[in-house]
Protein backbone atom coordinates (compact mmCIF):
# COMPACT_ATOMS: atom_id res chain seq x y z
CA UNK A 1 0.00 0.00 0.00
CA UNK A 2 1.54 3.54 -0.72
CA UNK A 3 2.40 5.88 1.61
CA UNK A 4 -1.01 7.55 0.94
CA UNK A 5 -3.62 5.19 1.10
CA UNK A 6 -1.77 4.28 4.52
CA UNK A 7 -2.97 7.48 5.39
CA UNK A 8 -6.24 7.78 3.96
CA UNK A 9 -7.17 4.25 5.56
CA UNK A 10 -5.77 5.47 9.11
CA UNK A 11 -7.97 8.64 8.92
CA UNK A 12 -10.82 6.44 7.94
CA UNK A 13 -10.31 4.20 11.13
CA UNK A 14 -9.52 7.60 13.52
CA UNK A 15 -13.41 9.01 11.81
CA UNK A 16 -14.94 5.54 12.27
CA UNK A 17 -13.68 4.90 16.02
CA UNK A 18 -14.73 8.55 16.84
CA UNK A 19 -17.90 8.41 15.32
CA UNK A 20 -18.30 4.52 17.81
CA UNK A 21 -17.98 6.89 20.27
CA UNK A 22 -19.86 9.63 20.01
CA UNK A 23 -22.48 8.45 22.18
CA UNK A 24 -20.16 8.11 25.05
CA UNK A 25 -19.94 12.18 24.77
CA UNK A 26 -22.97 13.67 22.81
CA UNK A 27 -26.82 14.09 23.80
CA UNK A 28 -29.93 12.01 22.16
CA UNK A 29 -30.50 15.38 19.88
CA UNK A 30 -27.23 15.04 18.49
CA UNK A 31 -26.98 11.27 18.27
CA UNK A 32 -30.17 11.90 16.32
CA UNK A 33 -28.32 14.02 13.60
CA UNK A 34 -25.58 11.88 13.63
CA UNK A 35 -27.86 8.86 13.16
CA UNK A 36 -29.22 10.35 10.59
CA UNK A 37 -26.02 11.51 8.69
CA UNK A 38 -24.92 8.16 8.68
CA UNK A 39 -28.28 6.95 7.08
CA UNK A 40 -27.68 9.70 4.73
CA UNK A 41 -24.14 8.13 4.07
CA UNK A 42 -25.10 4.38 4.11
CA UNK A 43 -27.96 5.37 1.38
CA UNK A 44 -26.28 7.65 -1.46
CA UNK A 45 -22.64 5.68 -1.18
CA UNK A 46 -25.28 2.33 -1.96
CA UNK A 47 -27.28 4.62 -4.65
CA UNK A 48 -23.80 5.52 -6.08
CA UNK A 49 -22.78 1.84 -6.29
CA UNK A 50 -25.69 1.27 -8.85
CA UNK A 51 -26.21 4.62 -10.41
CA UNK A 52 -22.84 6.37 -10.00
CA UNK A 53 -21.08 3.69 -12.03
CA UNK A 54 -23.47 2.62 -14.46
CA UNK A 55 -24.87 6.06 -15.07
CA UNK A 56 -28.88 4.67 -14.53
CA UNK A 57 -30.11 7.60 -12.49
CA UNK A 58 -32.38 5.89 -9.93
CA UNK A 59 -35.33 7.60 -8.53
CA UNK A 60 -36.84 4.93 -6.84
CA UNK A 61 -34.33 3.98 -3.85
CA UNK A 62 -36.43 5.25 -1.44
CA UNK A 63 -38.97 1.60 -2.54
CA UNK A 64 -36.00 -0.30 -1.03
CA UNK A 65 -36.31 1.75 2.08
CA UNK A 66 -39.88 1.56 2.68
CA UNK A 67 -39.88 -2.26 2.42
CA UNK A 68 -36.98 -3.23 4.39
CA UNK A 69 -38.63 -0.63 7.03
CA UNK A 70 -41.91 -2.75 6.15
CA UNK A 71 -40.24 -6.03 6.30
CA UNK A 72 -38.96 -5.39 9.81
CA UNK A 73 -42.17 -4.16 11.01
CA UNK A 74 -43.71 -7.43 10.22
CA UNK A 75 -41.32 -9.40 11.48
CA UNK A 76 -40.94 -7.76 14.32
CA UNK A 77 -41.49 -10.06 16.95
CA UNK A 78 -41.25 -12.68 14.88
CA UNK A 79 -37.63 -13.61 14.71
CA UNK A 80 -35.27 -11.85 16.49
CA UNK A 81 -34.01 -8.83 15.59
CA UNK A 82 -29.83 -9.22 14.60
CA UNK A 83 -31.83 -11.54 11.80
CA UNK A 84 -35.16 -9.17 10.69
CA UNK A 85 -32.55 -6.51 9.69
CA UNK A 86 -30.31 -8.75 7.45
CA UNK A 87 -34.28 -10.06 5.59
CA UNK A 88 -35.33 -6.46 5.53
CA UNK A 89 -32.35 -6.34 3.33
CA UNK A 90 -33.05 -9.49 1.94
CA UNK A 91 -36.62 -8.24 1.24
CA UNK A 92 -35.33 -5.12 -0.52
CA UNK A 93 -32.56 -7.27 -2.87
CA UNK A 94 -35.69 -9.17 -4.22
CA UNK A 95 -37.58 -6.69 -5.22
CA UNK A 96 -35.02 -5.16 -6.67
CA UNK A 97 -34.47 -8.21 -8.83
CA UNK A 98 -38.50 -8.14 -9.70
CA UNK A 99 -38.49 -4.09 -10.25
CA UNK A 100 -34.81 -4.16 -12.24
CA UNK A 101 -36.08 -6.89 -14.70
CA UNK A 102 -38.87 -4.66 -16.59
CA UNK A 103 -37.47 -1.00 -15.66
CA UNK A 104 -33.41 -1.64 -16.55
CA UNK A 105 -34.59 -2.09 -20.61
CA UNK A 106 -34.74 1.45 -20.96
CA UNK A 107 -32.15 4.12 -20.49
CA UNK A 108 -32.17 8.06 -19.68
CA UNK A 109 -34.74 10.10 -18.69
CA UNK A 110 -36.98 7.09 -19.26
CA UNK A 111 -35.49 4.53 -16.63
CA UNK A 112 -35.22 7.83 -13.95
CA UNK A 113 -39.00 8.40 -14.66
CA UNK A 114 -39.77 4.50 -14.39
CA UNK A 115 -37.79 3.92 -11.21
CA UNK A 116 -39.76 6.49 -9.76
CA UNK A 117 -43.14 5.55 -11.10
CA UNK A 118 -42.70 1.69 -9.90
CA UNK A 119 -41.61 2.90 -6.06
CA UNK A 120 -45.20 4.63 -5.59
CA UNK A 121 -46.81 1.98 -7.38
CA UNK A 122 -45.22 -0.23 -4.41
CA UNK A 123 -46.18 2.63 -2.30
CA UNK A 124 -49.78 2.27 -3.35
CA UNK A 125 -49.65 -1.67 -3.25
CA UNK A 126 -48.48 -1.67 0.88
CA UNK A 127 -51.41 1.46 1.49
CA UNK A 128 -54.35 -0.74 0.07
CA UNK A 129 -52.67 -4.07 1.64
CA UNK A 130 -52.69 -2.19 5.21
CA UNK A 131 -56.51 -0.99 4.73
CA UNK A 132 -56.89 -4.30 3.85
CA UNK A 133 -55.82 -6.29 7.13
CA UNK A 134 -58.05 -2.78 8.93
CA UNK A 135 -54.16 -1.37 9.79
CA UNK A 136 -53.93 2.64 10.19
CA UNK A 137 -49.95 2.19 11.13
CA UNK A 138 -48.28 -0.20 13.31
CA UNK A 139 -46.75 1.22 16.56
CA UNK A 140 -43.41 -0.86 17.67
CA UNK A 141 -43.08 -1.53 21.36
CA UNK A 142 -39.71 -2.03 23.30
CA UNK A 143 -37.17 -0.90 20.29
CA UNK A 144 -33.14 -1.10 20.50
CA UNK A 145 -32.35 2.33 22.01
CA UNK A 146 -30.40 5.15 20.04
CA UNK A 147 -27.00 4.29 20.77
CA UNK A 148 -27.56 0.78 19.42
CA UNK A 149 -29.50 1.55 16.17
CA UNK A 150 -26.49 4.54 16.02
CA UNK A 151 -23.83 2.08 16.14
CA UNK A 152 -25.82 -0.70 13.72
CA UNK A 153 -26.02 2.45 11.28
CA UNK A 154 -22.94 3.12 11.68
CA UNK A 155 -21.43 -0.52 10.44
CA UNK A 156 -23.58 -0.06 7.46
CA UNK A 157 -22.49 2.97 6.54
CA UNK A 158 -19.08 1.90 6.67
CA UNK A 159 -19.96 -1.15 5.03
CA UNK A 160 -21.66 0.68 2.42
CA UNK A 161 -18.24 2.38 1.65
CA UNK A 162 -16.43 -0.46 1.56
CA UNK A 163 -18.73 -2.22 -0.84
CA UNK A 164 -18.45 0.99 -3.22
CA UNK A 165 -14.49 0.86 -2.90
CA UNK A 166 -14.38 -2.72 -4.01
CA UNK A 167 -16.82 -3.00 -6.68
CA UNK A 168 -15.53 0.15 -8.28
CA UNK A 169 -11.84 -1.42 -8.70
CA UNK A 170 -13.56 -4.65 -9.35
CA UNK A 171 -14.56 -6.24 -12.91
CA UNK A 172 -18.40 -5.89 -12.27
CA UNK A 173 -17.56 -2.10 -11.32
CA UNK A 174 -15.08 -1.73 -14.83
CA UNK A 175 -18.23 -3.03 -16.76
CA UNK A 176 -20.36 -0.67 -15.24
CA UNK A 177 -17.83 2.24 -16.16
CA UNK A 178 -18.04 0.79 -19.60
CA UNK A 179 -22.29 0.47 -19.75
CA UNK A 180 -22.09 4.48 -18.36
CA UNK A 181 -19.82 5.68 -21.20
CA UNK A 182 -21.39 3.69 -23.92
CA UNK A 183 -23.49 0.66 -23.84
CA UNK A 184 -23.38 -0.81 -27.35
CA UNK A 185 -19.42 -0.40 -27.10
CA UNK A 186 -19.53 -2.13 -23.87
CA UNK A 187 -21.49 -5.16 -25.30
CA UNK A 188 -19.44 -5.29 -28.46
CA UNK A 189 -16.21 -6.15 -25.56
CA UNK A 190 -18.27 -8.91 -24.04
CA UNK A 191 -20.09 -6.99 -21.36
CA UNK A 192 -23.62 -8.60 -20.81
CA UNK A 193 -24.88 -5.08 -19.87
CA UNK A 194 -28.45 -7.00 -18.66
CA UNK A 195 -26.81 -8.96 -16.05
CA UNK A 196 -24.82 -6.64 -14.89
CA UNK A 197 -27.29 -3.66 -14.37
CA UNK A 198 -29.17 -6.09 -12.96
CA UNK A 199 -26.86 -7.42 -10.46
CA UNK A 200 -25.71 -3.90 -9.36
CA UNK A 201 -29.34 -2.73 -8.64
CA UNK A 202 -29.99 -5.92 -6.39
CA UNK A 203 -26.83 -5.24 -4.85
CA UNK A 204 -27.49 -1.59 -3.70
CA UNK A 205 -30.74 -2.09 -2.87
CA UNK A 206 -29.18 -4.52 0.02
CA UNK A 207 -28.04 -1.90 2.61
CA UNK A 208 -31.34 0.72 1.87
CA UNK A 209 -33.49 -2.32 2.70
CA UNK A 210 -31.52 -2.35 6.50
CA UNK A 211 -31.11 1.20 6.57
CA UNK A 212 -35.18 1.64 6.60
CA UNK A 213 -35.38 -1.22 9.12
CA UNK A 214 -33.01 0.06 11.57
CA UNK A 215 -35.13 3.64 11.16
CA UNK A 216 -38.43 2.60 11.38
CA UNK A 217 -37.14 1.20 14.90
CA UNK A 218 -36.05 4.64 15.74
CA UNK A 219 -39.58 6.15 14.36
CA UNK A 220 -41.03 3.07 16.45
CA UNK A 221 -44.38 3.62 14.38
CA UNK A 222 -44.92 2.04 10.25
CA UNK A 223 -47.02 4.50 8.44
CA UNK A 224 -46.77 3.83 4.15
CA UNK A 225 -46.95 7.01 3.18
CA UNK A 226 -43.71 8.00 5.22
CA UNK A 227 -41.77 4.88 4.99
CA UNK A 228 -42.31 4.89 1.08
CA UNK A 229 -42.08 8.62 0.55
CA UNK A 230 -40.54 9.95 -2.66
CA UNK A 231 -38.57 12.74 -0.69
CA UNK A 232 -35.79 9.28 0.44
CA UNK A 233 -34.94 9.18 -3.28
CA UNK A 234 -34.96 12.79 -3.72
CA UNK A 235 -32.42 13.64 -0.72
CA UNK A 236 -30.43 10.88 -1.98
CA UNK A 237 -29.88 11.84 -5.47
CA UNK A 238 -29.75 15.47 -4.02
CA UNK A 239 -26.80 14.43 -2.19
CA UNK A 240 -24.70 12.94 -5.38
CA UNK A 241 -25.17 16.02 -7.15
CA UNK A 242 -23.60 17.93 -3.87
CA UNK A 243 -20.96 15.44 -3.32
CA UNK A 244 -20.44 13.45 -6.55
CA UNK A 245 -21.18 10.45 -7.47
CA UNK A 246 -18.62 7.57 -8.17
CA UNK A 247 -16.53 7.34 -5.37
CA UNK A 248 -16.64 6.95 -1.96
CA UNK A 249 -15.48 10.36 -0.54
CA UNK A 250 -18.33 11.75 -3.60
CA UNK A 251 -21.64 10.55 -1.58
CA UNK A 252 -19.83 11.13 1.64
CA UNK A 253 -19.21 14.32 1.40
CA UNK A 254 -22.33 15.19 -0.27
CA UNK A 255 -23.92 13.81 3.50
CA UNK A 256 -22.37 15.73 5.43
CA UNK A 257 -22.78 18.98 3.59
CA UNK A 258 -26.62 18.32 3.33
CA UNK A 259 -27.16 17.39 7.01
CA UNK A 260 -25.04 20.38 8.00
CA UNK A 261 -27.57 22.70 5.66
CA UNK A 262 -30.15 21.16 6.86
CA UNK A 263 -29.76 21.43 11.02
CA UNK A 264 -27.85 25.34 10.52
CA UNK A 265 -30.86 26.49 7.94
CA UNK A 266 -34.08 24.37 9.70
CA UNK A 267 -33.54 25.91 12.81
CA UNK A 268 -32.82 29.51 11.99
CA UNK A 269 -35.15 29.81 8.77
CA UNK A 270 -37.47 27.58 9.07
CA UNK A 271 -39.74 29.62 6.84
CA UNK A 272 -37.54 29.91 4.03
CA UNK A 273 -35.00 26.72 4.40
CA UNK A 274 -36.42 24.34 1.77
CA UNK A 275 -36.04 27.40 -0.84
CA UNK A 276 -32.56 27.93 0.04
CA UNK A 277 -31.90 24.16 0.00
CA UNK A 278 -33.94 24.48 -3.29
CA UNK A 279 -31.77 27.12 -4.60
CA UNK A 280 -28.53 25.34 -3.77
CA UNK A 281 -29.48 22.48 -5.29
CA UNK A 282 -30.36 24.25 -8.42
CA UNK A 283 -26.78 25.92 -8.01
CA UNK A 284 -24.71 23.08 -8.40
CA UNK A 285 -26.81 21.58 -11.38
CA UNK A 286 -25.86 24.52 -13.33
CA UNK A 287 -22.44 25.36 -11.93
CA UNK A 288 -21.02 22.19 -10.40
CA UNK A 289 -22.81 19.10 -12.38
CA UNK A 290 -19.64 16.83 -11.24
CA UNK A 291 -20.21 17.26 -7.56
CA UNK A 292 -17.40 18.96 -5.39
CA UNK A 293 -15.22 16.06 -5.73
CA UNK A 294 -15.81 15.96 -9.42
CA UNK A 295 -14.73 19.53 -9.38
CA UNK A 296 -11.73 19.10 -6.86
CA UNK A 297 -10.20 16.48 -9.02
CA UNK A 298 -10.45 18.11 -11.94
CA UNK A 299 -8.59 20.99 -10.54
CA UNK A 300 -6.10 18.88 -9.09
CA UNK A 301 -4.96 17.43 -12.15
CA UNK A 302 -6.77 16.57 -15.62
CA UNK A 303 -5.08 13.73 -16.03
CA UNK A 304 -5.80 11.98 -13.21
CA UNK A 305 -8.79 9.40 -12.32
CA UNK B 1 -11.41 -24.80 -42.52
CA UNK B 2 -13.42 -21.87 -42.70
CA UNK B 3 -13.51 -19.65 -39.63
CA UNK B 4 -16.63 -17.43 -41.02
CA UNK B 5 -19.35 -18.45 -42.93
CA UNK B 6 -22.03 -16.14 -44.08
CA UNK B 7 -25.34 -18.01 -45.77
CA UNK B 8 -27.96 -16.10 -47.35
CA UNK B 9 -27.46 -13.21 -45.63
CA UNK B 10 -30.86 -10.80 -45.40
CA UNK B 11 -31.52 -7.55 -43.14
CA UNK B 12 -34.32 -5.45 -43.85
CA UNK B 13 -36.13 -2.54 -42.03
CA UNK B 14 -39.10 -2.42 -42.21
CA UNK B 15 -39.91 -2.93 -46.00
CA UNK B 16 -36.49 -1.98 -46.83
CA UNK B 17 -34.23 -4.45 -47.83
CA UNK B 18 -30.41 -3.62 -46.43
CA UNK B 19 -28.96 -6.57 -47.51
CA UNK B 20 -30.01 -9.58 -49.47
CA UNK B 21 -28.86 -13.16 -49.99
CA UNK B 22 -25.60 -12.25 -48.80
CA UNK B 23 -23.12 -15.40 -48.81
CA UNK B 24 -19.03 -15.43 -48.30
CA UNK B 25 -16.49 -16.98 -45.99
CA UNK B 26 -13.35 -16.26 -44.16
CA UNK B 27 -10.84 -18.27 -43.84
CA UNK B 28 -8.43 -18.20 -40.87
CA UNK B 29 -5.40 -15.86 -41.18
CA UNK B 30 -7.19 -14.19 -44.51
CA UNK B 31 -7.76 -10.65 -44.69
CA UNK B 32 -10.77 -10.40 -46.75
CA UNK B 33 -11.83 -6.32 -48.00
CA UNK B 34 -15.72 -5.78 -47.66
CA UNK B 35 -16.05 -3.04 -50.32
CA UNK B 36 -18.99 -0.56 -51.87
CA UNK B 37 -20.49 2.78 -52.03
CA UNK B 38 -22.25 4.31 -48.98
CA UNK B 39 -25.10 1.93 -47.88
CA UNK B 40 -24.30 -1.26 -49.58
CA UNK B 41 -25.11 -2.50 -46.60
CA UNK B 42 -21.29 -2.94 -45.32
CA UNK B 43 -21.74 -1.77 -42.11
CA UNK B 44 -25.03 -3.91 -42.02
CA UNK B 45 -23.37 -7.20 -42.72
CA UNK B 46 -20.74 -6.18 -39.62
CA UNK B 47 -23.42 -5.26 -37.11
CA UNK B 48 -25.20 -8.77 -37.99
CA UNK B 49 -21.87 -10.76 -37.50
CA UNK B 50 -20.77 -9.40 -34.39
CA UNK B 51 -24.31 -9.77 -32.92
CA UNK B 52 -25.70 -5.80 -32.65
CA UNK B 53 -27.98 -6.85 -35.02
CA UNK B 54 -30.46 -9.84 -35.49
CA UNK B 55 -30.36 -10.66 -39.50
CA UNK B 56 -33.67 -11.21 -41.15
CA UNK B 57 -33.09 -14.23 -42.64
CA UNK B 58 -29.95 -16.73 -43.35
CA UNK B 59 -27.44 -18.13 -41.23
CA UNK B 60 -23.98 -16.86 -39.75
CA UNK B 61 -21.36 -19.71 -38.87
CA UNK B 62 -18.30 -18.93 -36.84
CA UNK B 63 -15.63 -21.62 -36.08
CA UNK B 64 -18.31 -24.75 -36.55
CA UNK B 65 -21.01 -22.63 -34.52
CA UNK B 66 -24.09 -21.06 -35.60
CA UNK B 67 -24.02 -17.15 -34.25
CA UNK B 68 -26.98 -15.51 -36.09
CA UNK B 69 -29.27 -14.12 -33.74
CA UNK B 70 -26.66 -14.12 -30.47
CA UNK B 71 -26.54 -11.29 -28.62
CA UNK B 72 -23.55 -8.51 -29.19
CA UNK B 73 -21.69 -9.45 -25.92
CA UNK B 74 -21.97 -13.33 -26.70
CA UNK B 75 -20.06 -12.81 -29.93
CA UNK B 76 -16.85 -10.88 -28.26
CA UNK B 77 -16.76 -13.55 -25.85
CA UNK B 78 -16.70 -16.22 -28.61
CA UNK B 79 -13.80 -14.13 -30.62
CA UNK B 80 -15.55 -11.72 -32.47
CA UNK B 81 -14.33 -8.48 -32.31
CA UNK B 82 -15.44 -5.04 -33.74
CA UNK B 83 -14.86 -1.22 -34.20
CA UNK B 84 -17.25 1.23 -34.82
CA UNK B 85 -17.10 3.34 -37.97
CA UNK B 86 -17.85 6.44 -36.12
CA UNK B 87 -15.89 5.79 -32.64
CA UNK B 88 -17.19 4.97 -29.83
CA UNK B 89 -14.42 5.47 -27.07
CA UNK B 90 -15.34 5.23 -23.42
CA UNK B 91 -14.65 9.11 -23.22
CA UNK B 92 -14.33 9.05 -18.97
CA UNK B 93 -12.16 6.52 -18.46
CA UNK B 94 -8.73 6.64 -18.81
CA UNK B 95 -7.24 5.09 -22.35
CA UNK B 96 -5.83 2.24 -20.03
CA UNK B 97 -9.01 1.72 -18.73
CA UNK B 98 -10.96 1.36 -22.02
CA UNK B 99 -8.71 -1.70 -22.60
CA UNK B 100 -8.81 -3.16 -19.28
CA UNK B 101 -12.60 -4.08 -19.60
CA UNK B 102 -12.14 -5.57 -23.27
CA UNK B 103 -9.37 -7.67 -21.66
CA UNK B 104 -11.40 -8.59 -18.77
CA UNK B 105 -15.02 -9.48 -20.81
CA UNK B 106 -13.81 -10.18 -24.00
CA UNK B 107 -12.60 -13.83 -25.84
CA UNK B 108 -9.59 -13.42 -23.39
CA UNK B 109 -10.89 -13.32 -19.68
CA UNK B 110 -8.46 -12.18 -18.32
CA UNK B 111 -8.25 -13.86 -14.87
CA UNK B 112 -7.30 -10.58 -12.82
CA UNK B 113 -7.56 -6.49 -13.31
CA UNK B 114 -3.34 -7.05 -12.94
CA UNK B 115 -3.47 -9.60 -15.77
CA UNK B 116 -5.68 -7.41 -17.84
CA UNK B 117 -3.60 -4.01 -16.99
CA UNK B 118 -1.01 -5.76 -17.85
CA UNK B 119 -2.09 -6.76 -21.29
CA UNK B 120 -3.37 -3.50 -22.18
CA UNK B 121 -0.15 -2.00 -21.80
CA UNK B 122 1.67 -4.21 -23.77
CA UNK B 123 -1.38 -3.32 -26.42
CA UNK B 124 -1.36 0.06 -26.38
CA UNK B 125 2.76 -0.35 -26.68
CA UNK B 126 1.85 -1.85 -29.63
CA UNK B 127 -0.62 0.72 -31.43
CA UNK B 128 1.90 3.98 -30.13
CA UNK B 129 -0.28 5.22 -27.62
CA UNK B 130 1.87 3.98 -24.52
CA UNK B 131 2.18 7.41 -23.47
CA UNK B 132 -1.22 7.98 -23.47
CA UNK B 133 -2.61 5.48 -20.81
CA UNK B 134 -2.95 7.71 -18.07
CA UNK B 135 -5.05 10.24 -20.02
CA UNK B 136 -9.40 10.42 -20.30
CA UNK B 137 -9.88 9.08 -23.61
CA UNK B 138 -12.00 11.73 -24.72
CA UNK B 139 -9.27 14.13 -24.81
CA UNK B 140 -7.14 12.05 -27.57
CA UNK B 141 -7.07 13.28 -30.82
CA UNK B 142 -9.35 11.39 -34.17
CA UNK B 143 -6.71 9.41 -35.04
CA UNK B 144 -5.41 8.75 -31.19
CA UNK B 145 -8.98 7.35 -31.27
CA UNK B 146 -9.13 5.13 -33.95
CA UNK B 147 -5.80 3.81 -32.75
CA UNK B 148 -7.94 3.10 -29.36
CA UNK B 149 -10.83 1.97 -31.46
CA UNK B 150 -8.68 -0.93 -32.44
CA UNK B 151 -6.15 -1.38 -29.23
CA UNK B 152 -9.85 -1.84 -27.34
CA UNK B 153 -10.88 -4.56 -30.13
CA UNK B 154 -7.63 -6.14 -29.64
CA UNK B 155 -7.77 -6.54 -25.60
CA UNK B 156 -10.79 -8.64 -26.08
CA UNK B 157 -8.34 -11.45 -27.37
CA UNK B 158 -10.05 -11.67 -31.11
CA UNK B 159 -9.91 -14.23 -33.33
CA UNK B 160 -11.74 -12.58 -35.96
CA UNK B 161 -11.67 -8.70 -35.67
CA UNK B 162 -13.76 -6.42 -37.99
CA UNK B 163 -12.65 -3.47 -38.47
CA UNK B 164 -15.27 -0.45 -39.74
CA UNK B 165 -13.73 2.37 -41.86
CA UNK B 166 -10.53 2.75 -39.45
CA UNK B 167 -8.80 4.75 -41.90
CA UNK B 168 -11.85 7.23 -42.67
CA UNK B 169 -11.04 10.75 -41.64
CA UNK B 170 -7.17 9.90 -40.82
CA UNK B 171 -4.58 12.39 -43.42
CA UNK B 172 -2.26 10.67 -45.73
CA UNK B 173 0.65 9.95 -44.09
CA UNK B 174 -1.94 8.92 -41.17
CA UNK B 175 -3.28 5.99 -43.35
CA UNK B 176 0.27 4.61 -43.96
CA UNK B 177 0.98 4.15 -40.39
CA UNK B 178 -2.45 3.11 -39.72
CA UNK B 179 -1.97 0.45 -42.40
CA UNK B 180 1.41 -0.49 -41.01
CA UNK B 181 -0.20 -0.95 -38.02
CA UNK B 182 -2.93 -3.36 -39.17
CA UNK B 183 -0.58 -5.07 -40.95
CA UNK B 184 1.36 -5.72 -37.95
CA UNK B 185 -1.15 -6.68 -35.66
CA UNK B 186 -2.57 -9.29 -38.16
CA UNK B 187 0.93 -10.91 -38.35
CA UNK B 188 2.08 -10.46 -34.43
CA UNK B 189 -1.44 -11.87 -33.66
CA UNK B 190 -2.46 -14.71 -35.76
CA UNK B 191 -5.74 -12.78 -36.68
CA UNK B 192 -8.28 -12.92 -39.18
CA UNK B 193 -9.28 -9.51 -40.96
CA UNK B 194 -12.49 -8.52 -42.20
CA UNK B 195 -12.14 -4.98 -43.42
CA UNK B 196 -14.78 -2.04 -44.28
CA UNK B 197 -12.61 0.56 -46.17
CA UNK B 198 -13.43 3.55 -48.50
CA UNK B 199 -10.23 4.31 -49.13
CA UNK B 200 -9.48 2.16 -52.43
CA UNK B 201 -6.08 1.89 -52.40
CA UNK B 202 -5.59 0.72 -48.72
CA UNK B 203 -8.14 -1.85 -49.74
CA UNK B 204 -6.41 -3.47 -52.28
CA UNK B 205 -2.83 -3.13 -50.72
CA UNK B 206 -4.49 -4.59 -47.59
CA UNK B 207 -6.80 -7.56 -48.73
CA UNK B 208 -5.93 -11.01 -50.40
CA UNK B 209 -9.39 -11.19 -51.63
CA UNK B 210 -12.28 -8.95 -51.70
CA UNK B 211 -16.30 -8.82 -51.77
CA UNK B 212 -17.86 -6.06 -53.27
CA UNK B 213 -21.49 -5.25 -51.95
CA UNK B 214 -24.20 -3.18 -54.18
CA UNK B 215 -27.78 -1.54 -52.74
CA UNK B 216 -27.02 -4.82 -50.30
CA UNK B 217 -26.39 -7.38 -52.97
CA UNK B 218 -22.76 -9.46 -53.51
CA UNK B 219 -21.69 -8.42 -56.92
CA UNK B 220 -18.41 -9.93 -57.20
CA UNK B 221 -15.99 -11.29 -55.10
CA UNK B 222 -12.32 -11.76 -56.22
CA UNK B 223 -8.21 -11.09 -55.94
CA UNK B 224 -7.71 -6.80 -55.67
CA UNK B 225 -6.34 -6.99 -59.38
CA UNK B 226 -9.67 -9.22 -60.27
CA UNK B 227 -11.40 -6.51 -58.75
CA UNK B 228 -9.90 -3.78 -60.11
CA UNK B 229 -10.54 -4.49 -63.88
CA UNK B 230 -14.32 -6.31 -63.17
CA UNK B 231 -16.60 -4.05 -65.25
CA UNK B 232 -19.48 -4.43 -62.88
CA UNK B 233 -17.28 -2.92 -60.30
CA UNK B 234 -16.15 -0.07 -61.98
CA UNK B 235 -19.70 0.77 -63.00
CA UNK B 236 -21.31 0.51 -59.54
CA UNK B 237 -18.59 1.92 -57.61
CA UNK B 238 -15.66 3.40 -58.93
CA UNK B 239 -17.60 5.52 -61.55
CA UNK B 240 -20.12 6.43 -59.16
CA UNK B 241 -17.49 8.06 -57.08
CA UNK B 242 -15.20 9.41 -59.47
CA UNK B 243 -14.90 12.96 -60.77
Amino acid sequence: MTRRGQSVVALALAGVALFALLPLVVGPYALGIGLGLLMWIALAESWAMFSGLSGYISLGHAVFYGVGAYATVLLWQVVPLWLAIPLSGVAAGLLAVCLGWPCLRVRGAYFVILTLGVSEVVKYIVIRTEAALGRQGRLLIGTPSLTILFEAMLVLAVVSMIVLYMVRSSKLGAGLLAIREDEVAAEAVGVNATALKLLAFTLSALIPGMVGGLMILRSTYFEPLQAFSPTTSFTIVTIAILGGTDEVPGPLLGAVLLVLMSELLWARAPEVYMIILGVLLVAFVLFLPEGLLGRAQRLRGPAKS
Amino acid sequence: MTLLRLENVGKSYGGVAALRGLSFAVDPGEIVGLMGANGAGKTTAFSLIAGTQRPSDGEIWFDGRRIDGQPAYAAARMGIARTFQIVRPFGGLRVIDNLVVAALYGHARERSRGVAEDRAREILGEVGLARDAARLAQTLTLAGRKRLEIARAIATGPRLLLLDEVLAGLTASEVVEALDLIRAIHRRRNLTLVVIEHVMRALTQLCNRIVVLHHGEKITEGSPAEILVDQRVIDSYIGATKR
